[in-house]
């Protein structure tokens, strides 16, 4: 698709063959805003709304309480992996109520990456059995935030309760580096998969 | 990927245009059920674009979620109109699996810009749609 558009973008050259759709998920306050925002070389879209009291008996901000937003839509933001291949991020909203949107998002969606909060792992089991409810391929990535507890990647494992294969990286959805890394580790796995299957 | 080949693009962008001669008629954009950007007109840039794409797909499946509330869950999407102090958003049902959005001028003749879109969604037939992908959904 890339190719076939002029393209009057700073970023994306001639030469990109393949766009990728992928999901970023995860659930309510686990920073799939902001990781979307710092990964994305156009301006985002957001979506963003001030939070109202009559969410504070179902989004839980225990460990947030700087949060004074959320998401009602979605994000969408794009990162030029090299020459050939784009990828296009789609944030979806965390919590339940939002269920059907999510639905439609994964339409044309090869994987998504899960963020998860070591301090409520628990709350990511939501989004996973969405993930696999449509057969959606996902690697999982911790997004470390300041004085959230440290687990060894088995316990994470055991915890999630992961299959082997599944790339379970760390993150820091501030910093680009680490945020690039873990689409990388989701790009590579969709890859493997693909083999395999065609093999 | 299904691409389109550039020829088509071209033809596709051309038309889009020429769905904007309504005057106050502003920028066209041609997107997929799942958000990714077909073809846009000239007078808005491709970043814009795919940034709008993604919206406009969010709030077609927003919109439609919201059937209940009109009495009938199941009765079929054709419009979303969105108003602005200076204009409008249209956004209509461009074959299966693909949306058509035009936005335009606060002044502009509504019925003249909604005709418009619709010729163009008809003249364009086949060539509008963006057919289901064929290699998802599998469960591993």
């Amino acid at each position: 698709m890339g190719s076939v558009l002029a393209s009057d973008g700073v970023y994306l050259p001639d030469t990109v063959q393949t766009a990728v759709k992928l999901l970023v998920v995860g659930h309510f306050a686990v920073g799939k805003t902001t990781f979307v925002g710092t990964l994305s070389e156009i301006r985002p879209l957001r979506t963003e709304e001030t939070m109202t009291q009559a969410g504070a008996l179902t989004d839980d901000l225990a460990g947030v309480p700087d949060k004074t937003t959320t998401t009602v839509a979605m994000d969408f933001g794009r990162l030029t992996l090299n020459d050939h291949l784009v990828l296009y991020l789609f944030g979806a909203p965390g919590q339940r109520r939002f269920t059907q949107l999510w639905r439609d998002m994964t339409y044309g969606a090869l994987g998504a990456l899960v963020l998860a909060d070591t301090r409520r792992l628990e709350h990511s089991f939501d989004v996973m059995g969405l993930l696999e409810e449509h057969g959606l391929p996902y690697a999982v990535a911790v997004n470390h935030f300041d004085g959230a507890p440290v687990f060894a990647e088995e316990e994470l494992r055991e915890a999630l309760d992961l299959l082997p294969e599944t790339p379970l990286v760390t993150c820091d959805a501030r910093d680009r580096r680490s945020s690039t890394q873990a689409l990388i580790s989701l790009v590579q796995y969709l890859y493997s998969r693909n083999r395999q299957e065609r093999a | 990927m299904n691409g389109l080949n550039e020829t088509s693009n071209d033809r596709l962008g051309w038309m889009l245009d020429d769905a904007l001669a309504v005057p106050g008629a502003r920028h066209a954009i041609l997107l997929s059920a799942d958000g990714m950007l077909r073809a846009h007109s000239r007078g808005i840039s491709r970043d814009e674009s795919e940034r709008q794409a993604a919206a406009l797909a969010g709030l077609q499946s927003i919109s439609r979620s919201t059937a209940e509330f009109c009495d009938h869950p199941d009765t079929a999407w054709r419009q979303t109109l969105i108003e602005f102090v200076d204009g409008f958003v249209f956004l209509v049902a461009a074959g299966p699996g693909a949306y058509l959005a035009v936005s335009a001028a606060a002044d502009v003749d509504m019925e003249a810009v909604t005709f418009r879109m619709h010729k163009l969604v008809d003249r364009l037939g086949k060539e509008l749609t963006s057919p289901p992908r064929q290699d998802v959904g599998r469960t591993a």
